[in-house]
């Protein structure tokens, strides 16, 4: 019989089963690194190199270096996930000899805008033209260690990140202590970005020579901009939350004057950049957790969907995963919570041993609770972006960043006892509302996985194609 | 308001063909009718040129793409537990064959009562929910996702079509069941019309075909290499699916007209009611057959007309040749058509030919022009195993031609007559078995071996096409149906 009906389709042909996997999983190091990173580097600053200044210099001396660090943080951060998204995918799709470029073709516009910013910041503080060009140099080589992170972290070569994060800042703080003895202010920059220069070269070399190059600039790269735009929010509103509670500190009444645009907070700062040291133990814990029995369990669920598994094993894969979330979770908790324990309890001879005073004390002991529940809900965020939660994500982002400023705020108008109390209660809203999601979207992980997944129109031969 | 609204499946106008040039003909008959087509395509097709020309008197065409998904949303009064309880029910039942509820169901869907789009029926969390306790009922041996994809895939077009808003006609005419059925039954019980279905072949019989034939279903792994009886799950969906879409088009039709016995049997075992339906067969144009010259040959011409192909079953005339040849020396064979279509067949018959010494008796004559060997062809022979109403038959018939054909589809009830009245006009022809050389030879030695035999089938023949089989008289019958219903 002619013309009746039609030939049924390939409807439901193998390129609709390859999106159902999650092509990536954000490596956790870019979600807790850089922020430990700083935190180190700067107590490390601190103690080493500041108190040899006098005291004026020593306060410009890191409220620069202070600025520098979150400032090319809060500059690079809304192309630091749309890179490590486009890697994450290029690395699914076998495509990893693109990285290189890749990086490049978002090194340089980074690099630019953050000079041009860098510029008008430092011409009104009456450095020298070395201080003027140290600096610079320092803040342009620290922004790009952030981006030379992601093809490395990409590819999971932990050892040269780590490794060119130890070697720069022991020759940094060994060139700064040498040349500032020798040339005095300037001379602790120039070290310090040397330093630097050193972590954000063995960086991009061993991209290279991990990946080559090849070809020409990537321009995958910006189309992803155009693709994932909540990842450029997703990345700010974290980084920037990170960062916005000091902010609020030094720009409100509670800021010292050090030179113009430059105000530093010491009561609040150092507090917390050594609550933040509390939890390294505890994120390099995680990391290893996620990327090892987690990720184990998310290939499986994943991998049996693919694999015409019924769903009756689908759904117990699925509560092997979450039950896997779970006990990691509750074991960072018991961890964790007993190296804070621990910290507060012996709290005073340790506030003693880096010279804080009992104010900044009792500000540590609250930002020792507070850096706890912030792990919590970077635990709780990169759960999100593992199921790819873009949505979800950028609103417990949104969260993080606003709660930050608003606790901040409130905390100064409290007066000190509240300092660090703020900061706590925003960590603690941004776990609950990452929690709340992550679980709402976990119970129902079958139906978001299936239904959710893109309606294909198939592709049909024309007839002018015969 | 339209007279008639043909909804029709993969066909007419811009797929040419035995069905197409069907609804060519009914449509350029009636043109004080005023028509309306919705056509349903797998695709539009920008580069497509339609393959006939649209009579002026066609005043709405539409086409209803099943393939191309549209997910836009659109204002529906909200989708309510009550709402969701009828579709879940509708389903329940439907498995059970009762579709009592069909009205209902999809009148959630239809543009003025919509309740519900694409977009909210393929993400909403009560669909999946029904979805998943469905496949743990009865699936929940099998690949969830290929049975997800399934479900996909089966209401992807599905959506398309009950989507649709159809015309205002008084007659809605739809050619064939599926997809097209349901247009017919939307028609008949959204926009109160009536309801006729014309079935060439049998819609869900030829997916069924389709479906065991086709690849792309995931069957399951094979663990233990048997032979299966049962086709796999997901076929079975895809065909149930299509049943489906049967049993609620022969539900809603008020008549159901299909082209011989054969069809009428297979549209009652999938459900129709008998009462409903009638037999209207293909007929053809006699003009041409009236003043037709014989040109007697002096050697008798046996022809076999049709394309070389394997399911026309070439092979056994000619072993029936062979045979033939050995008692009638002088017998001339043609074998009248086009050998493009399934070359290695043709190489296949060619070298049977030759092996059986007959390339002097017989010739492959290419396409050629009907007519002319109807004025010297002396018997007709058709060896098909499948066939539905072949025409070859009746201008066979027609020109006086007496036929051989195998006993499949319509050929029976064509030469030895349908009813009472049509038996009484005696056979013009003789019915042999598929694939059987010895008796396809003995009859065609029947025929030209007893020349009252052979005069009496030259005569019925002819009577009965005139009285039966006149393109002519058919058409008005459609034309009286179309009268009694508007």
């Amino acid at each position: 019989m002619a013309g009746i009906g039609f030939r049924l389709q390939k409807l439901m042909a193998g390129e609709s089963y390859t999106d159902l996997i999650k092509a990536y999983a954000y490596s956790s190091v870019i979600t807790t690194g850089p922020m430990l990173v700083v935190m180190a580097s700067l107590i490390a600053i601190h103690t080493a190199l500041a108190r040899t200044l006098n005291p004026q210099d020593g306060e410009l001396f890191m409220g620069l270096v202070m600025y520098a660090f979150a400032f090319s943080m809060i500059g690079v951060s809304p192309i630091l996930y749309i890179l490590t998204r486009y890697l994450a995918d290029r690395h699914f799709a076998r495509r990893s000899d693109v990285f290189f470029l890749a990086y490049i073709s978002a090194l340089l516009p980074a690099l630019a805008l953050q000079a041009a910013l860098c510029l008008w910041f430092i011409s009104g503080i009456g450095l020298s033209a070395t201080g003027e060009w140290a600096c610079l140099s320092l803040y342009l080589f620290i922004s790009g260690i952030w981006l030379a992170m992601v093809p490395l972290s990409a590819a999971k070569d932990y050892f040269w990140i780590t490794a060119a994060f130890v070697i720069g800042a022991v020759t940094g703080i060994v060139l700064a202590l040498w040349a500032g003895q020798a040339f005095g202010f300037d001379g602790y920059l120039i070290g310090l970005a040397i330093g630097q220069a050193a972590t954000f070269g063995i960086l991009t070399v061993r991209t290279l020579a991990e990946f080559g190059c090849y070809g020409g600039i990537d321009l995958g790269l910006y189309t992803y901009f155009r693709k994932y735009p909540r990842l450029i929010f997703i990345s700010f509103f974290y980084y920037t939350g990170i960062w916005i509670d000091k902010i609020v500190f030094w720009l409100a009444d509670t800021g010292e004057w050090v030179a113009p645009r430059l105000y530093e907070c010491p009561n609040y700062d150092m507090p917390m950049f050594l609550a933040y040291l509390t939890i390294v133990p505890s994120a390099a814990f995680f990391m290893m957790q996620m990327e090892t029995c987690f990720a184990a369990r998310y290939q499986d669920y994943y991998g049996c969907i693919r694999g015409h598994a019924t769903l009756g094993v689908i759904r117990e894969k699925q509560e092997a995963m979450t039950t896997e979330l779970t006990a990691q979770f509750q074991k960072f908790v018991l961890f964790q919570g007993f190296i804070s324990g621990f910290v507060i309890i012996f709290l005073y001879p340790l506030a003693q041993l880096v010279g804080l005073d009992p104010a900044q004390s009792g500000i540590l002991r609250i930002g020792i609770l507070g850096a706890f529940l912030l792990m919590a809900f970077i635990t709780a965020q990169t759960a999100l972006f593992y199921f790819d939660l873009q949505t979800e994500a950028l609103i417990a982002s949104a969260v993080f960043c606003l709660s930050q400023a608003g606790g901040a705020l409130i905390s100064i108008r409290i007066g000190l006892p509240a300092y660090g109390f703020g900061y706590a209660a925003a960590n603690l809203l941004s776990l609950f509302t990452a929690f709340l999601l992550l679980d709402a979207k976990l119970k129902r992980l079958d139906y978001w996985t299936f239904m959710k997944q893109p309606v294909l129109t198939p592709r049909f031969k024309l007839e002018s194609e015969d | 308001m339209l007279d008639v609204c043909l909804l029709l499946e993969g066909t007419y106008p811009f797929v040419s063909g035995g069905v197409s040039s069907w609804i060519h003909q009914l449509i350029t008959s009636m043109r004080h009718l005023r028509f309306g087509i919705v056509c349903i395509t797998p695709n539009s097709d920008p580069t497509r040129k339609p393959k006939y020309e649209v009579p002026a008197h066609v005043i709405y065409l539409k086409e209803v793409c099943l393939h191309e998904y549209d997910l836009t949303r659109v204002k529906t009064r909200g989708f309510t537990d009550d709402d969701f309880a009828c579709l879940q029910q509708f389903y329940e039942k439907a498995l059970t064959g009762d579709h009592s509820l069909f009205a209902k169901a999809v009148s959630l869907f239809a543009a003025e009562t919509r309740s519900i789009d694409s977009s909210d029926f393929l993400g909403s969390l009560q669909v999946w929910d029904a979805l998943t306790s469905f496949y743990q009922r009865y699936a929940s041996d099998m690949s969830f996702t290929d049975f997800f994809w399934t479900w996909r895939g089966v209401h992807l077009p599905l959506l398309e079509v009950v989507q649709t808003s159809l015309p205002k006609a008084k007659i809605y005419h739809s050619l064939s069941t599926g997809y097209a059925g349901l247009l017919g039954a939307m028609g008949k019980t959204l926009m109160g019309g009536k309801y006729l279905i014309t079935e060439h072949g049998i819609y869900t019989y030829e997916r069924m075909l389709e479906i065991a034939q086709a690849s792309w279903i995931y069957e399951g792994e094979d663990k233990d290499l048997r032979i299966r009886h049962q086709l796999p799950f997901l076929k079975k969906f895809w065909i149930s699916m299509f049943k489906t879409l049967s049993h609620i088009a022969y539900e809603n039709a008020d008549r159901i007209f299909t082209l011989y016995e054969g069809n009428r049997l297979r549209e009652i075992s999938e459900g129709a009611d008998a009462r409903k339906i009638t037999i209207i067969p293909n007929g053809i144009d006699l003009k041409p057959y009236a003043d037709m010259l014989k040109e007697r040959q002096a050697a008798p011409h046996i022809g076999f007309i049709g394309r070389v192909v394997n399911i026309k079953d070439v092979k056994t005339f000619i072993y029936a040749a062979r045979e033939v040849a050995d008692a009638l020396a002088h017998a001339r064979f043609f074998i009248i058509g086009p050998t493009t279509e399934e070359e290695e067949y043709f190489l296949e018959c060619r070298t049977l030919v030759e092996s059986l010494k007959l390339q002097d008796a017989l010739t492959f004559t290419g396409p050629a022009e009907t007519s002319y060997w109807y004025a010297r062809l002396d018997v007709v022979v058709l060896t098909s195993v499948s066939e539905a109403q072949p025409l070859v038959i009746l201008e066979s018939n027609a020109a006086g031609i007496p036929v051989i054909a195998t006993d499949v589809g319509a050929c029976r009830e064509m030469l030895e007559g349908r009813d009472t009245a049509d038996r009484a006009l005696g056979p013009s022809g003789i019915v042999t078995d598929v694939v059987n050389p010895s008796k396809t030879a003995a009859a065609i030695k029947k025929v030209l071996s007893e020349p009252a035999t052979y005069r009496a089938m030259a005569r019925s023949g002819k009577q009965r096409v005139a009285l039966y089989y006149n393109h002519d008289d058919l058409l008005s019958r459609y034309l009286n149906i179309y009268e009694q219903n508007l």
